[in-house]
């Protein structure tokens, strides 16, 4: 497939999950005439992914990243919003086309200890795929597995073991043969590295980048850190509670991010990673974590330095430059990083 | 050279042992495994704490940080023990072989730990006061419950609550991630210890909530006299709260210095890999870089230095013997024939 062609477009996402409430609550509710609240997993989110790009979805817990990949994957209904992927609709729930889209974009999980099922032979796990989508050469099977194993760097002997034989590292690894076995143009990892040390990390992105390269793959590289994001994407999607705030090339990143909560991120990540404290002039310890989301309104208002009146409506998303989307009323347009810049 | 350098240290470690809380000499401890295999966890560790002091300790999973902290807790099941040797001091009394009577009467009250994760090590029955408050009971029955309360309420206000009675009756699960870690943070300071020995407190939490937690860790440490030991496989983290940091492989203490000059300079060639593994943020175009191999397992270590058959300096005398910890430079030591030079 040629660079820079459109692999996957979806527009609209919208997802809300009725919040869990005892049969009391749901009484009064009922009483009061009140209708259940929900949470706004994910708000209008749209993203268009090309041909071998790689996307940072970059957002912290309760940010909705997940519950995109499990939209995108199909794994959830989206209430609204729609989706192309190579040409397909991607939300068409007609078994044929569902199993074609899911030939073309697979995922990597979060859990290497959840993701793999504890009672089944690692032949087992990975011949799941062909015998789902009725990949017919059976004296094919055992070359094509050998193959896979060998391309994340395992021996053909792990076939016959099982998920608890295994480290976490060589799981994730597992996990990632068993989603390069059909072939897909789209990979989506969902924190694929988190749950990993640093020098396992380290091994994984490695190998998801060589991956990525010799199959000429699209991947959606979802995470919270921010320092790896910046270092494996070419373009990084901000999420913050369940909108898109801010979308720019990784390159740009550290010198141009103009939404307050990406500035945030930076500031919390340049803390942790390399020991500069106060490096962009937010202060990372104002605490939104406990207050709940406006209903309506710029959904970074209780969090944001910046605030002001004009913040009670909803921010569109609006391009800042040519490859720079950013909502928010009051964008950083001057370099307000110049600080970081400097350190570079 | 080995021999003398020790003795030179020896000597120097007596000197310092003044000021130093904590002392950990040549603690090796040998685990049993199933089918009564030999696990040395610990080898030849020898450490030290001083007062008011953030001591970084960083190493893999596996690289035996967990069960060095329990050591020093006196939670590891004495049947599971095959061998032990050395000595743990704290302020001159030996904890090794201690009772669990005497270690009750430390824990909580003189050494406290903030564990890694607060939902398994929270009581989802007990209110957050009542389990801050519990330590006092454990160590101070006679105080009155207004005096307990108040004591709950300034240790939660310096873990980081900024309206602490609000959340005396809540329970675990009402709480979110951050204050759950809040609430153990504030449970290791109630009693006003010496030791706060923090086991990656942070990991699970979001980075903008570990900036958070951090400083009010390190504030909590700082105002209250406390020394902490802090444990993690982060390299950044430790950085940003540790004024030293040892780093730990296969049970080896490797290096050990300023937390800031090991990190920059890292002498040992692990200590190396480790920082370069560590993805970063304000490098262009660098992926983290991996290091070769995996860790072996305790009853599988390699013959000579432990590090040599990943090291990418090893040379054929590494397979051979195992190195001396030495001097490498100010107030730094490495267990590796050729440290990298530092200063």
């Amino acid at each position: 497939m040629e660079t820079g062609s459109e692999v996957l477009r979806v527009w609209g996402l919208s997802k809300r999950f009725e919040r869990e409430r005892s049969m009391l609550q749901h009484l009064y509710d009922w009483w009061s005439g009140q209708s259940a609240s929900k949470v706004q997993a994910l708000c209008e989110v749209g993203m268009t992914i090309f041909a071998q790009e790689t996307v940072g979805i970059l957002g912290e817990s309760g940010s909705g990243k997940s519950t995109l990949a499990r939209i995108l994957m199909g794994l959830l209904h989206s209430d609204e919003g729609g989706g192309m992927l190579l040409g397909n609709d991607l939300f068409d729930k007609r078994p044929g086309i569902r199993l074609a889209n899911l030939r073309r974009m697979q995922m990597v999980f979060q859990d290497p200890f959840g993701s793999l099922d504890p009672r089944m032979s690692i032949k087992n796990i990975l011949l799941e795929p062909f015998k789902i989508h009725g990949i017919a050469d059976k004296q094919d099977w055992n070359r094509r597995l050998v193959d896979g194993l060998a391309e994340v760097g395992l021996e053909p002997n792990v076939l016959a073991r099982y998920p608890a034989e295994f480290s976490g590292g060589q799981r994730q690894r597992i996990g990632i043969c068993r989603a390069l076995l059909l072939d897909p143009s789209v990979l989506i990892a969902d924190e694929a590295v988190s749950a990993l040390d640093v020098s396992v990390q380290a091994q994984i992105l490695e190998l998801l980048v060589r991956l990525k390269e010799a199959r000429r793959l699209s991947l959606i590289f979802i995470s919270h850190d921010v320092a790896v994001v910046r270092q494996l994407a070419d373009r990084i999607i901000v999420l913050y509670r369940g909108s898109i705030v801010e979308s720019l090339s990784a390159d740009c990143l550290l010198k141009d991010a103009a939404h307050p909560y990406t500035r945030r991120l930076i500031g919390a990540a340049l803390t942790l990673r390399e020991g500069i404290s106060k490096a962009v002039g937010v202060d990372v310890k104002k605490n939104d974590s406990v207050s709940e989301p406006q209903s309506a309104g710029c959904p970074f208002v209780a969090g944001c330095p910046e605030a002001f009146a004009d913040c009670s409506d909803a921010p569109k998303l609006m391009e800042l430059h040519p490859g720079h989307m950013v909502a928010c009323h009051v964008p950083e347009t001057v370099r307000a990083v110049e600080k970081i810049a400097s350190l570079e | 050279m080995g021999a003398r350098s020790g003795g030179f240290r020896r000597s120097l470690g007596s000197q310092a042992a003044m000021g130093n809380i904590l002392e950990i000499e040549d603690l090796s401890l040998t685990l049993r495994g199933s089918d009564g295999k030999r696990l040395p966890v610990l080898e030849d560790l020898r450490l030290s704490l001083s007062k008011g002091e953030c001591l970084g300790i960083a190493g893999e999973s596996g690289s035996g940080k967990s069960i060095l902290a329990m050591t020093i807790m006196g939670l590891v099941p004495g049947a599971s023990i095959l061998e032990r040797r050395g000595s743990v001091k704290f302020e001159g009394v030996e904890l090794l072989g201690l009772s669990e009577d005497g270690f009750s009467k430390l824990r909580g009250n003189r050494m406290a730990m903030v564990f890694q994760e607060p939902m398994t090590s929270l009581n989802p029955l007990l209110t957050i006061g009542e389990q801050v408050g519990e330590t006092i009971y454990a160590h101070q029955s006679d105080l009155s419950a207004a005096d307990v309360e108040g004591r709950v309420c300034a240790a939660m206000s310096r873990a980081g609550f900024s309206d602490p009675g609000a959340y005396l009756a809540s329970f675990p699960h009402q709480l979110s991630g951050g204050m759950r870690q809040r609430a153990m943070l504030a449970m290791s300071l109630v009693m006003e210890p010496d030791i706060i020995i923090a086991d990656e407190p942070t990991t699970a939490l979001d980075a903008s909530l570990q900036v958070q937690l951090l400083d009010q860790l390190r504030h909590g440490v700082k105002d209250g006299g406390h020394a902490l030991i802090f444990i993690s496989h982060d390299l950044g983290v430790i950085r940003s709260i540790a004024d030293r940091l040892a780093v730990l492989y296969a049970g080896f203490l490797v290096e050990e210095g300023p937390a800031a000059a090991v990190l920059e300079h890292p002498a040992h060639p692990y200590s190396a890999a480790l920082t370069a593994a560590l993805p970063r943020l304000t490098v262009e175009h660098r992926l983290p870089r991996s290091i070769p191999g995996h860790l072996p397992s305790p009853d599988k270590k390699p013959s000579g230095c432990v590090f040599s058959d990943r090291c990418v300096k090893a040379q054929r005398v590494c397979h051979e013997t195992v190195p001396m910890s030495r001097e490498v430079g100010r107030n730094r030591r490495a267990r590796c024939l050729f440290p990298e030079t530092v200063e």
